[in-house]
């Protein structure tokens, strides 16, 4: 007896769960290289296995260094596509970077951290990436763009003892002292 | 004379849809008319999880980008501009206007009230006693229970004494509580040599199967919506109303009721998102639109008979609106305590709930919030300038050592806090949006000022550092009175069984009959009341 009416999905939603469904199959389509631990991923050269294209590729490499985790294809691929709405030149950020990475020879981002005569338009760029990775979302007005939630770095650090919302373990899966945490009480 | 249906409903929320149930149950025709549209579980989750932003009451800064509830124009959001907020301090709350109502992204605390919240103008010399005693409302807080799904711990002293079992109950919890997060029983360890009395919140989370609902699985994200449906929402009753034949509309906004002049309710007129208008007839009519449009539409039914509105021969119709206006603090622990685990909210001090202290300060609760809060300081570290593995290792410190303390204090019913029809704004129906005006009296800055250093007695108690206070006039969302219960027509709206002092057809139920808000919760109470005056009109419509 009703005329109920389900929830409008606005236009943005829509695409991005779009986006999703594409990328999930597109996931599917390049087999298990998102599985594969850091030093694999690497080393098995995105851009063949995948068929990333080569900016995709790129991006992904500079990503890694920068946030010194797993960045799977999908994660770059959708990073990559809402970071070029923003940053038009991101190609050119990537190249530069990379160019950067490769003549200080860094092998760490706390490298590049330390570093005190990077471009400051550069390092601006470059921690854009590193935010956008981290949240999972690219922009911060109204606008602003996920294209990561549970995978999102920011997670990463807290993963074994706090879920990420929405994604319980289970009942009562919460309780005991967590086997991370370390207490450290000032007398 | 023929009727449309026996009881017509406005507003199909928590209070709405028990009533449409017991009614239901008892073989009326029942028709339930609800502004919002229908929302389903999946798609609210994943709106929310395809959010750019994640607060945990949605989010209020970018309402397009983090809102997972609907928007349309023929029911604005309150997280936009909808509210038009006048006055001194700000009331931004927040209510749901769709199938189910604000329960869907309630933190599900359940509390009672304490028999002395009901006189406490007898007792305290501060704002109203109620028109019943906590002895006659027990019975029903026992059935809201048992309805609702609450799960709590019994033999606890609520009223934060550390003593035995308080308020009288005649029923234990119809569940037991939930495990509880080790950083709450470290911090009560903690607190306890301060003489802070731990309690563990009850509230409507499945510990076992009750209901057709599952087991709470700790999703840590009670608001703004359960993923699993462990949490008591009112689309359970809407759902068990309409499996005794009642109906429900969508999408069907209240803008009228008439009355005729002996002053007899006899129909309501809605709008549908088309702007076509419609009009049902009734035998018995209930008002469960919650605190702000309630009134609203009383207010707004003006005629030749009612110039000021229906119910509203007062003058208190929109009057006495209460909150439980706060404060909290933030903290750095000293050691790991990792909050975050398990549901939202648990662990509450009530030390100052009740005794002669209230003739100067309100009554308050003290709660520590348990949401995962990675996303925030993920975002502030950033901002700071931190990155490389220092972010990492700043996001697990901070993690587990920040701590959010929040007080709710009562508020006193006074007439200046109230809630009018805008003469100016009006929504895409040409509705006119409601107009909220509200301050704090001394007796609300005393208790901000006694709450300070309480909050700072229990940071030193865990050798806190970063303490960080805010004061300003936090709305905790616990929207009551406007349509106020009283036994003087001249000063209340509806009498003790929520039945207009006006019409004798029109029944208005929720927290807004509230006369006194006590500092916890309302939700509960309100629920109980409504059972009350559902037995009431069982036994004449």
């Amino acid at each position: 007896m009703t005329d109920a009416k389900a929830v409008v999905l606005s236009e943005q939603e829509v695409l991005i769960n779009s986006r999703r469904r594409n990328l999930v199959k597109g996931a599917i389509a390049m087999g298990v290289m998102w599985r594969l631990p850091i030093d694999s991923a690497l080393a098995a050269a995105p851009a063949e296995v995948t068929q990333m294209p080569v900016s995709v590729s790129a991006f992904q490499k500079v990503s890694t260094f920068l946030t010194s985790k797993n960045v799977s294809p999908i994660m770059a691929t959708r990073c990559y596509d809402a970071l070029k709405k923003r940053i038009p030149d991101l190609d050119s950020v990537v190249a530069s970077l990379d160019t950067l990475v490769k003549a200080r020879q860094l092998s760490h981002v706390d490298q590049y951290l330390a570093l005190t005569d990077v471009d400051k338009g550069l390092d601006t760029q470059a921690k854009s990436i590193i935010r956008a990775l981290y949240l999972g979302v690219v922009g911060d007005d109204e606008k602003a763009e996920l294209f990561a939630y549970e995978e999102a770095f920011m997670y990463d650090p807290t993963r074994a003892v706090l879920v990420v919302p929405t994604y319980g373990r289970g009942p009562n899966t919460w309780g005991p002292k967590p086997v991370d945490a370390v207490a450290e009480v000032k007398s | 004379m023929d009727y449309d249906t026996d009881v017509l409903v406005i507003g199909s929320g928590v209070m709405g849809a028990l009533i449409a149930t017991r009614m239901a149950q008892a073989g009326k025709a029942v028709t339930i008319l609800e502004a919002g549209p229908r929302v389903t579980r999946a798609e609210i989750v994943e709106v929310f999880r395809n959010a750019p932003i994640k607060l945990s009451l949605t989010n209020i800064k970018l309402q397009g980008a983090g809102s997972p509830f609907p928007n349309p124009p023929h029911i604005p959001s309150t997280y936009g501009d909808y509210l038009q907020l006048k006055g001194p301090v700000k009331y931004p709350t927040k209510y749901l206007r769709v199938v189910g109502g604000t329960t869907w992204h309630f933190g599900s605390a359940l509390w009672r009230m304490i028999p002395n919240d009901f006189k406490i103008r007898t007792l305290y010399d501060r704002g109203r006693d109620w028109p019943m005693t906590y002895e006659e409302l027990e019975p029903f807080y026992c059935e809201a229970e048992a309805e609702l799904g609450v799960s709590g711990m019994d033999g606890q002293d609520e009223g934060g004494n550390g003593g035995e079992a308080w308020p009288p109950r005649s029923k234990p919890f119809p569940m037991k509580g939930l495990p509880i997060p080790y950083f709450m029983t470290r911090l009560a360890d903690q607190l306890k040599v301060g003489g802070y009395n731990p309690i563990y919140e009850p509230n409507g989370r499945a510990t076992s199967a009750y209901k057709e609902r599952p087991l709470c699985s700790g999703n840590n994200n009670c608001n703004p919506v359960c993923p699993s449906g462990a949490k008591y929402d009112g689309t359970r009753h809407v759902d068990e109303a309409e499996r005794h034949g009642a109906r429900v509309f969508d999408n069907s906004v209240v803008y009228k009721i008439e009355a005729d002049d002996s002053g007899k309710i006899v129909a309501v007129r809605y709008k549908k998102p088309d702007g076509t208008e419609h009009r049902m007839t009734a035998r018995y009519f209930v008002l469960a639109a919650y605190g702000i449009e309630s009134p609203k539409l009383l207010l707004m039914s003006t005629s030749e008979k009612y110039p000021n509105g229906i119910a509203n021969s007062s003058d208190q119709v929109g009057r006495n609106l209460m909150g439980h206006t706060g404060i909290a603090m933030n903290v750095m622990a000293s050691e790991d305590l990792w909050p975050g685990q398990g549901p939202t909210e648990l662990l509450v001090y009530m030390n100052y709930r009740d005794g002669e202290l209230r003739k100067q300060i309100p009554s308050y609760k003290t709660k520590l919030r348990n949401t995962v809060a990675t996303s925030g300081l993920a975002s502030k570290l950033m901002d700071q300038g931190v990155y490389g593995s220092k972010l990492d290792a700043e996001i697990k410190r901070q993690s587990a050592r920040s701590l959010n303390f929040a007080i709710d204090f009562e508020t006193e019913a006074q007439p200046q806090n109230r809630v009018t029809p805008s003469t100016t704004a009006k929504d895409a129906l040409g509705i006119p949006k409601p107009e909220i005006y509200y301050s704090v009296n001394d007796y609300w800055n005393a208790g901000r000022d006694f709450g300070v250093k309480d909050l700072q007695k229990m940071a030193s108690l865990i050798n806190a550092t970063d303490i960080k206070m805010d004061t300003n006039h936090q709305d905790r969302q616990h929207i009551m009175g406007t349509t106020i219960m009283g036994n003087d027509p001249r000063t209340s709206v509806v009498d003790k069984d929520c039945r207009s002092h006006d019409h004798p057809n029109l029944f208005i139920v929720g927290t807004n009959v509230m006369p006194s808000a006590s500092c916890v919760n309302p939700t509960l109470t309100g629920a109980a009341v409504t059972l009350r005056t559902a037995q009431v009109m069982l036994r004449e419509v």
